[in-house]
This record gives C-alpha cells, sequence and structure tokens, in this order.
C-alpha cells in the first residue's frame, strides 16, 4: 500500500485546483488557517473494495464561490452556494478522491468509487490520529480536505 | 464543425465546464446537449443523432460502464465515438470499457486545452 502523508494530499489538492478551475492554490499548516475564515461548506465521497476510506472536503463559502465562479467562467457574486457552489465543492471532492485512490495504487486495484455528497456540519468527521487533513488556501479563502481510512482497513496513512 | 456532442456526467458545474471548451473547439452552442446519467443519455440518443459521447463513469442511476454495454446493444447507434472523462483510474476497468468501444480516456482532473485536443483529436479536426 502507497504511502499517503498530508503533504502529499496537498499537492493533489493543488494540481486539482490548477488544472482543473485554474484556481491557484497553496498549501499552509494548521495555524495558518486558523486565520482564514472558517469552514462552513463540506462535501465527501467514501471508497471501498482494496482501498477503504473516505475523503472529505471542509471550505470557506468564499472557497467555494471561487472555485465554482472559476469553473463556470463566472463572478463570483452569479454562484449560489447552494446550488452550483455545493456541486463545485462535490466535483473538487471527486476528483480529490479519484486522485488519492489513484496514489495508494488504484490503477492496479479494485476500488468501488462512492458518488461525491454535500455534507452538514455534524457529519464531518472529527480529527482523530487515523485522519491526515492538509489545509489550503485560495485567495485568502479556506480548505480543508482530510483522508479518513475506513475502521479495521489497512488504508492507513504513513 | 457541425457534428453533436453529449456531454454524460452528474455533476452540472462540470457539464458546463466541458461544454465551455466544446464550444472552443468549435461545436455550435446547439450542438452541444447533456445529461446527468448514463439512462438519460440513452434516452436522448433516440432522439438526436449524436456524433461523440463524453462520458463520465461514476454516475447515479446508470453509470458510464452500463451506459456504454447498453450502446453496444443498440445497433442504430453503431459508429457513436465514445470518450470517458472520469476520476476512474483502474487500468482493468479502463480496459473493459476499450472492449466496449471507449476510443479514448481523459482522466480527471484535466486542463481544458487537453480536453480540446482530444475532441480535435476524435473528431479527426486539426486545431
Amino acid at each position: 500500500m502507497n504511502d499517503l502523508t498530508a503533504s502529499c494530499i496537498g499537492e493533489l489538492v493543488v494540481e486539482a485546483l490548477e488544472r482543473t478551475a485554474f484556481v491557484l492554490a497553496e498549501t499552509i499548516d494548521q495555524t495558518e488557517a486558523a486565520e482564514l475564515p472558517a469552514a462552513t461548506r463540506f462535501s465527501g465521497i467514501s471508497f471501498t473494495g482494496a482501498v477503504e476510506g473516505s475523503i472529505v472536503l471542509s471550505a470557506s463559502e468564499g472557497f467555494v464561490m471561487e472555485l465554482a465562479s472559476s469553473l463556470l467562467g463566472v463572478e463570483p457574486e452569479e454562484i449560489d452556494p447552494d446550488n452550483e457552489g455545493r456541486d463545485a465543492l462535490n466535483e473538487l471532492a471527486n476528483i480529490v478522491g479519484g486522485s488519492v485512490i489513484l496514489k495508494m495504487g488504484g490503477a492496479d486495484k479494485n476500488c468501488e468509487y462512492g458518488l461525491p455528497r454535500a455534507l452538514a456540519g455534524d457529519e464531518v468527521p472529527e480529527d482523530s490520529s487515523v485522519m491526515i487533513r492538509c489545509f489550503i488556501e485560495s485567495e485568502g479563502e479556506l480548505l480543508s480536505v482530510g483522508w479518513l481510512p475506513a475502521a479495521g482497513s489497512s488504508s492507513a496513512a504513513a | 464543425m457541425s457534428c453533436n456532442v453529449l456531454i454524460v456526467d452528474d455533476s452540472p458545474v462540470l457539464r458546463a465546464a466541458i461544454k465551455k471548451v466544446v464550444k472552443l473547439s468549435g461545436v455550435g452552442a446547439d450542438h452541444i446537449f447533456e445529461a446527468g446519467n448514463g439512462q438519460e443519455a440513452l434516452e436522448l440518443l433516440e432522439a438526436v443523432c449524436i456524433d461523440l459521447v463524453l462520458l463520465d463513469l461514476h454516475m447515479p442511476v446508470m453509470d458510464g460502464e452500463q451506459f456504454a454495454l447498453e450502446l453496444r446493444k443498440r445497433p442504430e447507434l453503431d459508429g457513436i465515438t465514445v470518450v470517458i472523462v472520469s476520476t476512474e483510474g483502474n487500468k482493468a476497468r479502463l480496459d473493459r470499457m476499450k472492449e466496449l468501444g471507449v476510443v479514448d480516456t481523459l482522466h480527471k482532473p484535466f486542463e481544458p486545452e487537453d480536453l480540446r485536443r482530444l475532441i480535435g483529436k476524435v473528431l479527426g479536426v486539426k486545431l
């Protein structure tokens, strides 16, 4: 099983944002993340099979608006956070999840992909010793991405 | 370019993003169609003559693999070019899709220029 680190997830996320949406972003640490607007939008996607676990995205509303507006080529003011914004974050979860699975050897392993979905705040798993989390900043807005291996699985972090 | 393109993806935002790129490839807006899953795509194919399908794999109701299987069962739809645009990276699954007639794959995340080049390549048009 290829080892996954927060730094590795961060690189995958930054690449996904740049390639798909031309959103420039960089990884930051938790202290820097605490200075940014809090996350209020959440999305997750789960995987089963040879690699088991979930990717959870937590984003500030401004980040979600920026992401959706970049994907659609419109001004952020034209974005409905509960419609295009939510969908854009779900699609980012989908893309990041696929990249993480590939990084963990998914090209040669049988994994079942779930469908990404918006999460309510109380559905977001709390940080734990098994979760690997990275923090991303773009235009002063926050995105946090966590990989949570399924309980009892071998899909653990380095 | 007067060919008809069908974008099949359960994400409305990504369909819109892909549609932008398809338009930049020279396909008129009235020649671009959308479906949110494989079932919707099959229904649309009964009504519209499509040349190229840009197909996501992971979708509700009917996923991309099921769609490709159903497409193969319909000889009247033979000749439609299908390209996968997906996060799927499993080699065995992608090989199965090739056996079902998929001609190429674009892995997400992709740059818009990659998609534009692929459209040009499969439609045989130099961009």
